[in-house]
């Protein structure tokens, strides 16, 4: 076995290789379809961002936590996908011009309501989102034939040399925006000043007792402000960042509180909060269960409620130490999301589904409360599953939230059945971007089309939302597996590095939650563009291309490894004496 | 390589993660990872595996699959859902076969790794023509590319099966007459100007086209340049192929001819002080008419001729009225002239105020004259027609469609034939070349073009030709990139003659049989019937 001395920096050495290896086979492709021209410039660029990461961040860890091998491996896993992204961004080109600025929406939007002041703003948003669809598919038709002219002036040069003409359709052809270095360096920037403040500031331990309440009302605020910017950004298409990301900074602190604060009841799994207060627990729980419905409503974001789900499900599994509180959480997402899916209109069928899994969920967790300790839970369950039911019903009939139901709906019909046309004329158009991803899937076969030759730009976003996509297409099954099993050791070693940290800890839980946020978002992303799960849109951690959320993983990432990697490790569990 | 490489670059940072002390195996092996998690873990991580596998190795859409069962012909490849959108990687496309004139298929559908797709069984022969349509990875090329865009205009959405006018066999002739040499062969029946075969040479395989490393190989082979059609879109200088039209200028401007200016070649032309001599081959041709000048293909006649008794200027615009230094578009159904790839390139004509040197070569075809092979066989036609232009057309059953070239009437094309005998008789640059032809009752009129090196260091030579029995007549244009110093008698000729003997076994001098041919038949009495009408 290596030691870990040795093991970091030959790590970092094979990272950096890679990234640099990756961005240069993109370069040397030289495609003839890129929107922007390959530089080598990039290919410097990229690893030098990679190894600045990582040689920084080694730097920062302080001396004596160094060797700390999960933290090592986590920082390591992730610098290697992040050079990966790095390149497949890269060979995917800039976002290309080919659809409306949000400013653009705005003036738009504007404009409209100047023009029909009269209307409601049902058909505001209608005449809006219609005119958003043609101006889009204009401006792509439009740069399709300027890159078009573009290609034939140049060969037209090459072949009799330069002309007024061409010269004017050369130079004044629609250049894609080049991305400053400093826009590349923010991710860079986050994972560094987080791992400085979590792993050196004494900041966090004279706050670290309040951090429950600053989990809560940081939580609450993050979505009153997304819910605000959206509003005046014209939705999540229209938004130029995602202030949603916030979010995942927030929201495992408040879940370490809430398992913190009621530990003898999340942890022992005895009855004593139950028996001395049921009301205000009933109450946390069912908190804790509407908090990835609340992110639903007020971000409009689908994908964040699954991963933001999935993720509470995980960290109960792995720290609650009690089957009571995954069954709970597990049957009230099965039941919100059934609920949901059936977009609002709650039929007799769809009652009866929620009423049986609400029974089942019950009975589940009836039987294992028996079986643990001689006791059941049968009412205090049925009410929290029945209540929560309830409150996703009540919720769901409001219209707003019916309306933004329709996109997350209509991606399940699609992938409960891919190809069933059900006379919907606008088929190819709705299933498109899985149909071509799964095509790139198809064509990457084994050892994939290698880096430059194959065609993932033929799937609409494919640098962000369908990333996984394009590595399966380049690299292969091979590369997929890689990025699979990436994400797997990420998540292992991360929850090792939470345990590590002492038996559920606070600081210890935080990290928990933040790997087991990454771990879940990438199950979501992975899966929905598989066609495993329904299509949500969710960037791959590290990977995707997307500004807000390769800040905001890199920056769940430093916290976790700097929480994990202070030289005196912060307070254990808050002592509540009054428990 | 570079990719493999990243791969197991990728699989070394997981094994750094697994491997060494405190890592994944020890982690799991001291239970430092609680059981649960574990299991989950690997649990999640393997249906994510499992679904990976799935799709990258053995999935395919039910569309591929139902495509495949049904048997893949054009028709069946059309499902209402899949419209031009659905032209994106391999999925099918609603086009028609392309068959050549004698319903030899030049592109049809195959099943190829489990995807339809569209394919060329004739190859690299007709590749420049047909072209190709890869999706919308590649530009698309030739009539492929016309067809697809066109589909996507009509509403119908049917696949339309086209025939078009080039004859595989001859066309094979002609890449084989050409023999791996750069260059182009034109053929056309003159009667209607249907190109019988449009040969390039390098070429390439359309089929290939969705190979990336293929296609890269194409992209970058600078020199070669496979993916230009020379007989189409390319042009080259003329040399002494020029010479005929310098004639007909002299004779439609009623310009005195050197001879009657005591013109005496000396193998050496100084037009003006200052200009470089314009040399020919060493003691001259001393004092000759047009006829021999014509003959010797003498360059000293023609140059004074064209500079100093026609004139620049005034030649120039006659070549301008002959459909120099503009578009010649095709007589097409098909909208093909929207099309870049298949749209001739010009032949011009053009000399900077004051630049004399230029001006002077005009009449020698150097310097200050580009042809394209496809412009100058449309204009050979028309001298076979006795001045009457068509269009070219690739498709059969088109109506003959005039081209309005103001420069040539039926007496002056009537002269330049008796000139264009001259190269093949006794003393000429071409003479004895078509002594079997001959034998056969068939008569070639045509010119040598023997170029000096172009600045961009390509040294053409052409022989622009057409041979009649009885009403039958056929235009051959041959162009060579690089004549690597040969003189045009002894290379393009040949290949005339090749091409011809092609023609000749392929039954296309044979006007008993015209009836069997019925696209043929519709339009050989067309110049006749054209002829009362033409203008001027």
């Amino acid at each position: 076995m290596m030691k870990r001395a040795v093991a970091f920096p030959i790590g970092a050495l094979i990272v950096t290789a890679m990234t640099a290896l990756a961005s240069y086979a993109v370069y040397q492709a030289g495609v003839q379809w890129f929107v922007q021209v390959p530089t080598m410039f990039v290919v410097v660029r990229n690893t030098i961002l990679v190894a600045v990461v990582l040689g920084a961040g080694w730097a920062i860890i302080p001396r004596s936590t160094r060797f700390n091998p999960s933290a090592q491996t986590l920082l390591l896993v992730a610098a290697a996908l992040f050079g990966l992204g790095l390149a497949v961004q890269f060979r995917l080109g800039a976002e290309s011009p080919r659809q409306l600025t949000n400013n653009q929406i705005t003036d738009l939007r504007d404009s409209l309501k100047k023009a029909m002041p009269a209307a409601p703003a049902d058909t505001v948003r209608r005449t809006l989102n219609h005119m958003i669809r043609t101006e889009n598919s204009r401006l792509r038709r439009e740069f399709e034939a300027a890159r078009q002219d573009v290609r034939l002036a140049r060969s037209l040069e090459k072949q009799y040399g330069p002309t007024d003409l061409t010269r004017r359709i050369i130079d004044g052809r629609a250049t894609a925006p080049t991305d400053s270095i400093f826009y590349r360096l923010l991710p860079v920037i986050a994972v560094l000043l987080a791992l400085l403040l979590a792993s050196r500031s004494t900041l966090f331990t004279l706050i670290s007792a309040r951090w429950r309440v600053a989990g809560f009302y940081g939580s609450i605020a993050v979505c009153v402000f997304t819910a605000v910017y959206m509003k005046f950004a014209g939705g999540v298409r229209g938004a130029n960042f995602s202030p949603q990301e916030f979010l995942k900074l927030t929201v495992p602190v408040a879940w370490a509180g809430l398992l913190i604060y009621y530990r003898s009841a999340f942890l022992a799994g005895t009855r004593e909060r139950f028996a001395q207060s049921p009301v205000t627990m009933l109450l946390y729980i069912l908190g804790l269960l509407t908090t990835p419905l609340a992110v639903f409503v007020t971000m409009r974001d689908f994908g964040q409620f699954l991963v933001i789900g999935i993720a509470q499900i995980l960290l109960l599994a792995c720290f609650a130490r009690s089957a009571l509180y995954v069954a709970l959480f597990a049957a009230a997402l099965i039941a919100s999301g059934v609920i949901l899916m059936s977009g609002g209109v709650i039929t007799s069928s769809t009652l009866w589904t929620v009423c049986g899994i609400v029974a089942g969920g019950a009975l589940i967790m009836g039987a294992i409360e028996k079986f643990r300790t001689r006791d059941t839970l049968w009412l205090q369950a049925t009410g929290i599953l029945a209540g929560f039911a309830g409150l996703v019903i009540a919720a769901t009939q409001l219209s707003p939230v019916q309306h933004m139901l329709q996109t997350p709906r209509q991606r399940f019909m699609l992938w409960a059945d891919l190809y069933s046309r059900n006379g919907d004329p606008h088929w190819w158009d709705n299933s498109r971007q899985t149909i071509e991803a799964l095509y790139a899937f198809d064509a990457g076969n084994l050892t994939g089309s290698t880096l430059g030759y194959g065609t993932p730009f033929l799937i609409p976003k494919a640098g962000s939302d369908f990333v996984f996509a394009s590595v399966g297409e380049e690299l292969g099954l091979a590369g997929s597996a890689a990025v699979i099993l990436m994400f797997a050791a990420l998540v292992a070693m991360g929850l090792r590095l939470a345990r590590d940290m002492g038996e559920n800890t606070f600081p210890g839980l935080i990290v928990g939650g933040y790997v087991l946020l990454l771990g879940s978002q990438a199950l979501v992303h992975i899966a929905g563009t598989l066609n495993l799960l329904p299509m949500t849109g969710i960037t791959l951690p590290f990977v995707s291309g997307g500004m807000s959320s390769l800040i905001i993983s890199w920056a769940m990432l430093g916290t976790a490894v700097g929480l994990a990697c202070r030289p005196v490790p912060l307070p254990g569990a808050i002592t509540i004496k009054n428990v | 390589m570079i990719s493999v490489l990243v791969i197991v670059l990728l699989i070394c940072v997981l094994v750094l993660a697994v491997l060494p002390r405190g890592g994944l195996l020890e982690s799991l092996a001291n239970k430092s990872l609680s059981r649960g998690a574990a299991a989950g873990l690997t649990g999640v991580a393997a249906l994510l595996l499992a679904g990976a596998c799935y799709r990258q190795l053995f999935y395919m859409t039910p569309e591929h699959r139902a495509l495949i069962l049904r048997g893949a012909t054009a028709a069946d490849s059309i499902s209402p859902g899949m419209d031009t959108k659905a032209r994106f990687r391999s999925l099918a496309q609603p086009l028609g076969h392309i068959t050549d004139r004698n319903g030899e298929l030049l592109a049809t559908y195959t099943i190829r790794q489990g995807h339809l797709r569209r394919t060329y069984p004739a190859g690299n022969v007709t590749s420049h023509i047909v072209g190709y349509w890869a999706g919308l990875l590649r530009d698309g090329m030739g009539l492929e590319k016309a067809l697809t865009l066109l589909n996507d205009s009509l509403k119908d959405n049917m696949p339309h099966d086209l025939k078009i006018t080039l004859d595989l066999r001859l066309q094979r002739e002609a890449l084989r007459a050409l023999n791996g040499r750069t260059g182009a062969v034109v053929v056309m029946d003159a009667s209607n100007a249907q190109v019988l075969a449009a040969a390039n040479e390098p070429t390439f395989d359309p089929d290939a086209v969705w190979d990336n490393k293929a296609w890269s190989r194409y992209t970058r082979d600078k020199a070669g340049k496979p993916l230009i059609s020379r007989a189409i879109k390319d042009n080259f200088s003329p040399g002494s192929s020029i010479k005929p039209f310098v004639a007909a200028a002299a004779r439609t401007h009623n310009t005195p001819l050197p001879e009657s200016r005591n013109f005496v070649c000396n193998g050496s032309y100084t037009p003006a002080a200052g200009i470089t001599p314009i040399s020919d081959h060493a003691g001259g041709h001393g004092r000759i008419d047009i006829h021999q000048a014509m003959r010797y293909s003498c360059n000293c006649y023609f140059s004074y001729l064209a500079y100093q008794l026609v004139g620049f200027n005034t030649f120039q615009a006659y070549m301008d009225s002959l459909g120099f230094n503009s578009r010649l578009r095709w007589n097409s159904d098909l909208k093909l002239n929207n099309f870049a790839t298949l749209l001739p390139a010009q032949s011009w004509i053009k000399a900077r105020h004051g630049d004399e040197t230029a001006k002077s070569r005009a009449g020698i075809g150097q310097a200050s004259v580009k042809t394209n092979p496809l412009h100058l066989a449309t204009l050979l036609c028309g001298i076979a027609n006795n001045g009457l232009f068509l269009r070219p057309c690739l498709e059969p059953g088109r109506k003959p469609d005039t081209l309005h070239y103001r420069g040539m009437d039926s007496a002056t094309a009537q002269w330049l034939r008796s000139l264009m005998r001259e190269p093949m008789l006794p003393g000429g640059t071409a003479a004895g070349v078509f002594g079997s032809l001959e034998s056969q009752g068939i008569t070639v009129y045509g010119k040598t073009g023997t170029a000096d090196p172009e600045p961009d260091g390509r040294e053409p030579s052409w022989f622009i030709s057409f041979a009649e029995k009885k009403d039958r007549r056929f235009v051959v244009v041959v162009a060579i990139q690089n004549r690597k110093g040969q003189l045009a008698g002894t290379i393009n000729a040949p290949i005339a003659r090749e091409v011809y003997q092609a023609l000749v076994s392929l039954g296309y001098f044979r006007s008993v049989d015209i009836s069997a041919k019925p696209d043929t038949t519709s339009s050989s009495t067309a110049p006749a019937r054209h002829n009362s009408r033409r203008p001027r």
